[in-house]
C-alpha cells in the first residue's frame, strides 16, 4: 500500500464508527502492516490519535446566560399578515384598474365590433402586453413586501439589546413609517398605471381608426 | 404521551417546520438542543468568553434569519455548521482589521475564571487545546474543529466548507503538522 493510500485511509482508520464497514477489516490490517514499516506515516497516524484523544478530552464548559433570539419568532407571523392586508389592498385596486379596463373596452363595443381576425389579435397582443406589465408590476410589489419584512426583522433584532418595550415602539414606528411611505409608492405607482391606461386606449382608438377609417368619433363614443 | 414530550423528543425537521409556523417552544427546543455544542465550538474557534458568546448570537441570529431556506433533508447539523463557519470567517475578517483585538487574552481569562474548580486537568487540556489551536490559520482551525470536535466526515466538511474531500484532508494534515512543530516548539522553550 502507498503512503498516499494509507494517509487517505488514516482519519477512517483511527475512527471506530468505520469498524463495522464492509471491507474495512481488510483495509485495516493492510494500513496496520504499513505503519509497522513506514515511520512517516506512522508520525501522522500519531498525531491524527492524539488529537482525536485530545478532542475527546474537551470538557463542555456551560453556556453563559444569554438572550435567545427567540422571543421575537411570532412577530414575523404578526407582521406577515398586516403585510397581507396592505398586498391585498395593493391587489384589489389592481384589480379594479384592470376591471375598468374591460369596462371601458366593453362600452366602446370594441370586443363585438372587432370581426376581423388579424385585427382582434392584433388587439388582443396589446390586452396581453397590459396584462403582463401589470403582472409584473405586482410580482415586484410582493417582492418589496418579502423585502420589508426582512427588513423590519433585522431592525428589530439589531436592538434586541435594549429593552423590550423600546423594541416594541420601534417596530411601531418602524411599521407605520413604512406604511406611509408603501402609500406614497403606491400612489404613485397607481398614476403611473392609470397614464399607461390612458395610453393603452390611444392605442385602442388608433387601432379602430386604422380598422374602421369611416366609422366617426360620436359613434365609438 | 404529553404535548412537552413530544416537543422534547421531536426531530430537528420538525422542531423547524413548528418554528417556521411561529412557534416559539418550538425555536427555542431548537436553540437550546444546540446551544451547548456550539457555544463550545465557538470557544475554540475565538479562544475567548466574550467573543464565544458574540459570535454563537451572531451565529443563531443568521440561522433564523434563514430558516425558511432549509430544506429539511435531514442534515441540520451540517447545514447549521456552514452557517457558522461562514460566520467563524466574518469574525477573523473583523479581527484582522482591529489589531487591539489580536492580542490574546486566553491564558488570563481562562485562569481566572476556573482557578477555583476542581476539574484542573480537564481544565488544563481546555486550555492546551485551545492554545494549540490559536497558531493555526482559520480554515485550517475550522478543519481540525470540524473532523476531531464534531466528527464530520470529509465529504461532510468539503460540503460545508465548500473544498472538495481533498482538500478538506490535506487541510488537516498540514494542520496536525504544524500543531506538532507548534508544540515541539512549546516544549523546547
Ligand atoms: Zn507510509
Amino acid at each position: 500500500m502507498r503512503c498516499e493510500t494509507v494517509r487517505d485511509l488514516l482519519p477512517d482508520y483511527i475512527d471506530q464508527r468505520y469498524a463495522d464497514r464492509p471491507g474495512s477489516a481488510e483495509q485495516h490490517a493492510a494500513v496496520s502492516a504499513h505503519l509497522e514499516d513506514c515511520p512517516e506515516c506512522t508520525a501522522q497516524f500519531v498525531q491524527l490519535n492524539r488529537w482525536q484523544q485530545l478532542a475527546g478530552n474537551w470538557k463542555d464548559e456551560p453556556v453563559p446566560d444569554w438572550h435567545r433570539p427567540g422571543l421575537q419568532v411570532r412577530q414575523p407571523a404578526r407582521t406577515h399578515w398586516l403585510s397581507f392586508a396592505s398586498m391585498a389592498t395593493a391587489a384589489a385596486a389592481l384589480l379594479l384598474v384592470l376591471f375598468q379596463v374591460h369596462f371601458r373596452v366593453d362600452d366602446q363595443g370594441l370586443h363585438v365590433a372587432f370581426g376581423s381576425d388579424q385585427a382582434s389579435a392584433q388587439l388582443q397582443r396589446q390586452m396581453d402586453e397590459f396584462q403582463l406589465e401589470q403582472t409584473a408590476y405586482l410580482d415586484a410589489r410582493l417582492l418589496d413586501l418579502e423585502q420589508q419584512n426582512r427588513g423590519l426583522l433585522v431592525a428589530f433584532f439589531q436592538s434586541q439589546q435594549q429593552q423590550r418595550q423600546q423594541d416594541m415602539g420601534q417596530l411601531v414606528n418602524y411599521w407605520q413609517s413604512q406604511r406611509i411611505y408603501d402609500q406614497t409608492l403606491d400612489q404613485a405607482k397607481f398614476g403611473l398605471l392609470a397614464d399607461k391606461q390612458q395610453q393603452s386606449q390611444r392605442q385602442l382608438r388608433q387601432l379602430l381608426n386604422t380598422r374602421y377609417p369611416e366609422t366617426s368619433t360620436e359613434e365609438q363614443l | 404521551m404529553t404535548g412537552t414530550g413530544m416537543l422534547a423528543s421531536a426531530s430537528d425537521e420538525t422542531l423547524i417546520r413548528k418554528a417556521l409556523r411561529g412557534s416559539e417552544r418550538a425555536w427555542l427546543k431548537l436553540v437550546r438542543k444546540y446551544e451547548r455544542r456550539l457555544y463550545n465550538y465557538c470557544l475554540r474557534m475565538t479562544s475567548k468568553r466574550e467573543d464565544a458568546l458574540d459570535l454563537m448570537q451572531e451565529i443563531f441570529l443568521c440561522v433564523y434569519r434563514n430558516l425558511p431556506n432549509y430544506h429539511g433533508d435531514g442534515v441540520f447539523p451540517a447545514w447549521l455548521f456552514r452557517i457558522a463557519g461562514n460566520k467563524v470567517v466574518d469574525f477573523y475578517r473583523k479581527r484582522a482589521r482591529d489589531p487591539v483585538n489580536q492580542a490574546s487574552e486566553w491564558q488570563d481569562d481562562w485562569q481566572s475564571q476556573h482557578a477555583t474548580r476542581s476539574d484542573e486537568q480537564a481544565v488544563g487540556d481546555n486550555r492546551l487545546i485551545t492554545r494549540l489551536l490559536e497558531c493555526l490559520p482559520p480554515e485550517q482551525r475550522l478543519v481540525v474543529e470540524l473532523k476531531f470536535f464534531q466528527q464530520f466526515t470529509f465529504e461532510e466538511i468539503a460540503g460545508q466548507m465548500e473544498i472538495s474531500a481533498n482538500t478538506a484532508k490535506s487541510r488537516l494534515y498540514a494542520a496536525l503538522g504544524k500543531l506538532r512543530e507548534h508544540e515541539d516548539l512549546s516544549h523546547a522553550m
